[in-house]
């Protein structure tokens, strides 16, 4: 595909080259829409894989999001427990209040740690089963739909 | 499930630029089940709608899994929101990509709704899905803020339900009749491809001894039928054999089999069973 536009100047308008190039390309499809596919609006270029312990081995210095039930906060450390029972660490700056279950979407800093940008609350109650579970076919069977 | 039972024409009709049910009902030329498909809700990511087929050049048409995409529902974090007057466009960011949304404000409640969405915030959409100039948004209709984060992950659950029932369910059903191109041999079970196989194996077997239609692929028919479906408790294989006109002694060899292939399964006891299709 094509990775540039083609803006002619007014003096390249002018020049005989520009034309040229016009008439060498196939001209099965009008001239503008061949320079003008790139999709700039949708971007799945950076995905945040759905992660529990032990897939974010997997994906160190990739995108991921957790969701972790909160068991300590200090300042900008929280560990926490991921949805398959092991423990996560999450740096930066998390909200405050800090509900019980929290979800974090950042960069995978260790095999064991998360560097979040984005911190969602997701309340005192949460399904740990069902999203670990959706990990798991997230990151299998099922990847295709999601990275 | 999703394709047959939900009516996204008569759900959006309200909003008004929709055409309704009713004034297409008297329409001969429209098929029902055409009409019902391409009206109904899928739920995808947007990775899926970014890697959507155009089934024609000159319309906004996409296909995934087959199946026409019109009303779509997402979920997902918004992002750079821009309220205007008339409008309010944000991009939709679901984890495995982004896509552009832009909901019309015409009435009251239109601003009251579009006024609680936040920066941030995980929300439910449900729109439709537009193509122009090779580029994907959505045109949403209704936009509503999660407060239950169980939907996320059930949402997606969705999605991967959805385009296993149209890749694969669907063709085992025989309502989208395509044969895949990876499986030469397979007739009317494509799934996975070890199952498929030995079913095969097994039906070219019997269709060789005895010449007749496999007594597996007509109990495994028959247990797909809505009304083998309707009771939970599944169907006695008396009943089967006795509709089948089969002795139970051959019925319950080919029920053994497809118990093993998975594509049936006993329920309250040894003799009720049931598909594994639509269970």
């Amino acid at each position: 595909m094509c990775s540039f536009i083609l803006k002619p100047s007014s003096k390249a308008r002018n020049s005989l080259s520009f034309f040229r190039l016009q008439k060498l390309a196939p001209v099965k499809a009008p001239f503008r829409q061949r320079f003008c596919l790139v999709d700039q609006e949708m971007d799945t270029s950076n995905p945040s894989v759905f992660v529990n312990a032990e897939l974010l081995r997997l994906y160190v210095g990739r995108r991921v999001r957790a969701v972790i039930q909160v068991l300590r906060s200090d300042g900008g450390v929280v560990t926490g427990k991921s949805t398959d029972e092991n423990q996560i660490i999450v740096k930066g700056s998390p909200p405050v209040p800090l509900s019980n279950f929290v979800e974090v979407i950042g960069i995978a800093d260790t095999e064991k740690s998360i560097r979040a940008e984005i911190w969602s609350n997701f309340g005192n109650t949460f399904d740990t089963h069902t999203y670990n579970q959706l990990c798991q076919l997230a990151n299998g069977e099922f990847k295709h739909l999601f990275l | 499930m999703y394709g047959s039972e939900f009516d996204g024409g008569a759900a959006f009709s309200g909003g008004g630029f929709m055409p309704s049910q009713a004034t297409q009902a008297p329409d001969p030329s429209f098929s029902t089940s055409k009409n019902r498909d391409s009206q109904s809700l899928l739920p995808l990511t947007v990775k899926q709608i970014n890697e959507a087929l155009l089934t024609s050049d000159d319309k906004s048409n996409f296909s995934i899994d087959g199946v026409d995409v019109n009303n779509v529902t997402l979920v997902g974090r918004v992002c750079n929101r821009t309220g205007r007057v008339t409008d309010v466009t944000f991009l939709l960011d679901d984890g495995t990509g982004r896509i552009e949304c832009n909901k019309w404000v015409q009435e009251f409640v239109d601003s009251n709704e579009v006024e609680g969405i936040l920066e941030g915030m995980y929300v439910r959409i449900h729109g439709h899905l537009k193509g122009f100039l090779g580029k994907r948004s959505l045109n949403v209709f209704s936009i509503r803020p999660i407060t239950d984060f169980n939907e996320i992950a059930s949402h997606f659950i969705d999605c991967i339900y959805v385009h296993l029932y149209n890749s694969r369910l669907r063709k085992l059903q025989g309502v989208g009749v395509t044969t895949q191109p990876q499986m030469p041999t397979s007739t009317s079970t494509p799934m996975m491809g070890h199952q498929a196989t030995s079913v095969n194996q097994l039906s070219s077997q019997y269709g060789n001894v005895g010449g007749q239609k496999n007594i597996e692929q007509m109990v495994l028919d028959f247990l797909q039928l809505p009304a083998s479906n309707a009771d939970e408790k599944g169907v006695h294989r008396d009943f089967i054999a006795q509709q089948l006109r089969v002795s139970v002694d051959k019925l319950m060899l080919a029920i053994q089999n497809l118990v093993e292939e998975g594509l049936i399964y006993s329920t309250t006891d040894d003799f009720h069973f049931k598909s594994t299709i639509n269970g």
